[in-house]
């Protein structure tokens, strides 16, 4: 430190040796600086340089995810169903920008949108999952496309694209089989692959056969990796990898007859399920029915709030997902179970009175003066509850659960529809756990009517009539067209049971006082099938002596008419199902709706022969 | 015998010329090269930044060469006369001079922008110089032998600080600090003072501008604020940190071509350089510099009276504070003040006044013989 220190007071040391030495001084000082720069240089570059080298790519390169288009649905006939449009759109990437004010007052510039627009967009973004892009609803044409890209990179965050949109054909007869799709939620996401992320416009299938085949429908996302420079300008493309686009999905529906029957349900509230002898779905209709092309851009709340509050209920898909008490067309299975079971002989008569007491109850048959003698095949004809009360009450609750399950009914008909309701059949264990009471022997009487707790869908009826048509035999019912034909395994004990049913329901249809005689099919090609009403409501006895129609009650109070049959009888190719909800009686709704597709299908039949 | 001592012209600038250091020079040109392919790498046809910096060095090199033939004398002599002459310009700004960015530096000379502020850094080296040519070691740090220093160093930082431009205004105090500290000044002088200023620190940031606490904040957490002021430490330490050992290569540098980086050109011109030859050719760039500074402290050494010595210390020195606001700058270890980086920087008077120092360090080694 002395050396450094001149003490000039000595004077002992020349001027230019303290310069010098204070220059030494000072030199030393900058080699400790020299040091300290080079270590730094060492830290950044030799330490910490995979780090900013990420940093550095991170900068330069852009991945821009490319949506696939969704794959095609077609029906069994190869006509496009579900179909996919090209649109141009603009997505903002939202870590990218600073807030969706500037971004939108800045993107305003290139391209005009009303303050309505601006307002909607704000809404929107509030609720907007930020890890998505965020697509403006506007679709561009090709001019303001090109144009947009030209001077895109003066917009921090904007990314301008190409993609595809979900368009219906035929969009109010095939929404609820169909279903929509729109945007993803948090979940949807999460049950999708995670290269998903960030795909912009991404749509997924929220409902239907949509949601049900997403994953084969989506495709995979392609990408593109751009170097862009710091102004976000696109400097060259780096890498792109196309998609695959999603498989398309031909189905077993039949357009012609889809159609056909959403005519025929027009008005009314229900649904009408057609299957063939191998549970491949020819139509499912449900009615009343919405526009699922409104759901792809989301829709707007004023549409919702109309359908949601409509009593009928246009976004259920009723043939899957309402459940309904069977009414008489639960009787087959009934008539089969005490069969089986060895509870009655085929030959097995009981007296019909129109009324008879029971348990302290009255129950009724719907022909007030009674049936008279009745045998098993004239019980199915003609419908005669008091024969079926007493089989019931001879057969039992539980027994009759079991045949009920062994044909599909309070089991799910189709796999991984989300939207599809199990039903219920109940039993004696069941109302034990679930409600904690114990059974009543005038529950067994009304559901061997298929009133009472017994719930089902309209598809697990239809899958019903069809393993009785098809000749017992279990069949796994599904939406997707395929060669791979076959019958599972047979769920009966005797053909002879089978024919005697079967014969019951041609008899019931084509012979007079069958309850659908009037909707018979003339020709060769005959319909044989059963009708049944279901009760919504508890008819007490003074409404009984009123003897209230149908039609001067609310709509909603009137009885569901139901029918189920198959066709041609002598050689049963297709079974339909029925439900019209607070219809009427079975016989005067449902029946003549599911001759006119019988017909249609039979016609469509005959010319394919022909041909 | 007159004759002999009485040389003639030719024989004059033949001595001249033997006395020329050419290791000096080509330090000098080797520098000036790489700015010059510094600056091509970050050229486009839009900015000609490389023909206008050609120009700059052509003009900047003549002037060096001028001044180191010109005797080291005359600017002992002239030495008040230039210091007086520039707090003149500085005057002259305040009122005349253009303004951008919201301070008026540039005076319009119609073909070149001057800055007076940084012809300055060079006014107050010789006034100083000057001054402590003839005082004594025994009454270097009398009360009275300070007031004149004091003046020459304060009208100038006031001057150029109420431009506003603290930055140049802390600059030319740090340089005056050097040059009083080799010029003899006592240690306990230097210690009072610091422990002043420490005092009166917390007082200063009242008058600080907003953006100048701004860019003091920014530089504790540059992280903070991304893509505000922040983001040209982060940009810069990415160009830097991402060339590794041996660089990206020539014109490789992505962070620069990509115009990630700001100021490329002028004040992060050692970036766009380390992004492409790493930390082996930065490394070699800052040893080029050193090498520079020591060949001005062997220069300073030779010289035979102090007035030279103290000049070229003081060049020295105010390259080496260049150098080291401008390398910390980059590299993140000190806030970003504009202060580019001498002789490779594109920059008109940052250029002349570096070259014209340079040439007064090679006027003292060419008249190192000469008397006063």
């Amino acid at each position: 430190m002395e050396y450094f220190i001149p003490s000039p007071k000595k004077g002992s040391e020349s001027k230019a040796k303290v310069i010098s030495r204070r220059a030494f001084a000072l030199t030393s000082f900058k080699f400790v600086f020299l040091a300290m720069v080079v270590s730094r240089l060492f830290y950044l570059q030799i330490i910490k340089r995979d780090e900013f080298i990420i940093k550095a790519d991170k900068n330069r390169f852009r991945k821009w995810k490319l949506a696939p288009s969704r794959g095609l649905i077609l029906d069994k006939n190869d006509n496009i169903i579900a179909d996919n449009f090209q649109v141009f759109k603009i997505a903002l990437i939202p870590n990218e920008i600073r807030s969706i004010d500037n971004f939108l007052s800045s993107f305003s510039k290139i391209l005009p949108i009303t303050n309505n627009e601006i307002s909607y967009y704000k809404k929107k973004y509030k609720v907007h999952n930020k890890n998505l892009p965020f697509v403006l609803d506007k679709n561009l044409n090709w001019n303001e496309f090109s144009r947009l890209n030209y001077v895109i990179h003066n917009i921090q965050g904007a990314q301008p694209f190409m993609s595809y949109e979900r368009t219906y054909m035929y969009p109010n007869e095939f929404a609820h089989i169909l279903g929509y799709v729109s945007t993803p939620n948090q979940k949807d996401l999460n049950q999708i692959d995670t290269n998903y992320a960030g795909v912009p416009n991404l749509k997924v299938g929220k409902i239907g056969l949509e949601k049900n085949s997403n994953k084969s429908l989506l495709g995979t996302p392609g990408s593109a990796i751009y170097e862009v420079n710091a102004f976000g300008k696109r400097v060259k493309n780096v890498e792109k990898i196309d998609g695959i686009n999603g498989s398309r999905i031909k189905t077993s529906i039949d357009k012609d007859i889809q159609i056909y029957a959403y005519q025929q349900l027009k008005e009314k509230s229900g649904s009408v399920v057609v299957m063939n002898m191998y549970g491949r779905v020819l139509c499912c209709v449900s009615s009343p029915s919405y526009d699922p092309n409104k759901f792809t851009y989301g829709i707007s709340y004023k549409d919702y709030d109309v359908l949601k509050k409509n009593e009928k209920k246009p976004l259920v898909n009723k043939a899957m997902t309402t459940t309904y008490p069977p009414a008489s067309t639960f009787k087959m299975i009934v008539a089969l179970s005490a069969l089986e079971n060895k509870i009655i002989t085929k030959n097995f008569r009981h007296t019909c009175k129109g009324k008879v007491d029971l348990y302290e109850q009255r129950y009724h048959c719907w022909k007030k003066k009674g049936h008279g003698r009745v045998n098993l095949k004239r019980a199915i004809k003609e419908s005669c509850d008091i024969y079926f009360y007493e089989v019931a009450r001879l057969l039992g609750i539980d027994r009759l659960q079991k045949t009920a399950f062994r044909f599909g009914l309070g089991d799910y008909v189709f796999q991984d529809f989300f939207e599809e309701a199990k039903g219920l059949v109940p039993s004696t264990s069941w109302k034990r756990e679930a409600l904690g009471k114990s059974w009543y022997l005038g529950e067994t009487m009304i559901s061997g009517i298929g009133q009472g707790y017994i719930k089902t869908t309209n598809v697990q009826l239809c899958k019903m009539i069809t393993q009785f048509a098809n000749g017992g035999y279990q069949i796994n019912a599904s939406f997707f067209d395929s060669s791979d034909l076959a019958l599972g395994k047979k769920i009966i004990e005797d053909d002879e049971h089978i024919e005697l049913i079967l014969k019951s329901l041609f008899e019931a249809t084509n012979h007079p006082g069958g309850t659908s005689y009037r909707s018979r099919i003339a020709g060769a090609m005959k319909l044989a099938g059963k009708t049944g009403t279901a009760q919504v409501r508890k008819i007490s006895e003074s409404q009984r002596e009123q003897d209230l129609k149908n039609k001067d009650l609310p709509w909603k109070f009137r009885d569901h008419s139901l029918f189920t049959g198959y066709g041609p009888a002598d050689n049963p190719k297709y079974a339909i199902s029925v439900i019209i909800e607070h219809g009427g009686s079975g016989s005067a709704v449902a029946a003549p709706i599911a001759r006119n597709i019988m017909a249609k299908i039979f016609e469509k039949e005959r010319k394919l022969n022909n041909v | 015998m007159y004759r002999s001592i009485q040389k003639n012209i030719f024989e004059q600038a033949w001595e001249k010329i033997i006395q020329f250091d050419w290791f000096f020079f080509s330090l000098i040109c080797i520098l000036v090269c790489i700015g010059l392919l510094t600056i091509h790498t970050v050229d486009n046809s839009n900015s000609n930044y490389l023909f206008k910096h050609f120009v700059r060095i052509s003009i900047s090199i003549t002037l060096f060469l001028f001044v180191a033939f010109i005797n080291i004398k005359f600017w002992y002599r002239f030495a008040y006369v230039f210091y007086i002459g520039i707090v003149g310009l500085l005057i002259f700004v305040e009122f005349f001079g253009f303004s951008a960015l919201g301070a008026k530096r540039w005076i319009n000379l119609y073909f070149f922008n001057i800055q007076p502020s940084e012809l300055m850094k060079i006014g107050v080296i010789l006034a100083l110089a000057r001054y402590y040519q003839y005082i004594k070691l025994e009454e270097i740090d009398n009360f009275s032998k300070l007031i004149i220093p004091v003046f020459i160093i304060f009208i100038p930082f006031f001057l150029v600080s109420s431009q506003p431009d603290l930055g140049t205004g802390l600059f030319i105090l740090i340089v005056c600090l050097g040059m009083l500290w080799l010029a003899g000044l006592s240690l306990k002088i230097f210690i009072t003072g610091f422990f002043s200023l420490l005092i009166l620190m917390p007082f200063s940031i009242a008058f600080l501008k907003p953006y100048q606490k701004e860019r003091i904040l920014t530089f504790l957490n540059p992280e903070n604020d991304l893509l505000g002021s922040g983001y040209h430490i982060v940009q810069s330490k990415i160009a830097i940190g991402s060339g590794g050992f041996w660089g990206k290569g020539f014109k490789q540098g992505t962070q620069s071509n990509l115009e990630f980086l700001p100021e490329k050109h002028t004040d992060f011109i050692f970036t766009v350089f380390s992004e492409q030859f790493g930390f082996f050719g930065s490394v070699l760039l800052i040893l080029l510099f050193f090498a520079i500074i020591l060949k001005i402290l062997n220069i300073s050494l030779k010289s035979q009276n102090n007035f030279s010595r103290l000049v070229c210390f003081g060049v020295g020195f105010n390259i080496f504070v260049y150098l080291a606001v401008n390398l910390g700058m980059v590299t993140g270890l000190l806030p970003v003040v504009g202060v580019p980086l001498p002789i490779i920087s594109y920059g008109g008077t940052a250029m002349l006044t570096t070259m014209f120092a340079l040439g007064l360090v090679m006027s003292a080694k060419i008249h190192k013989d000469h008397n006063l």
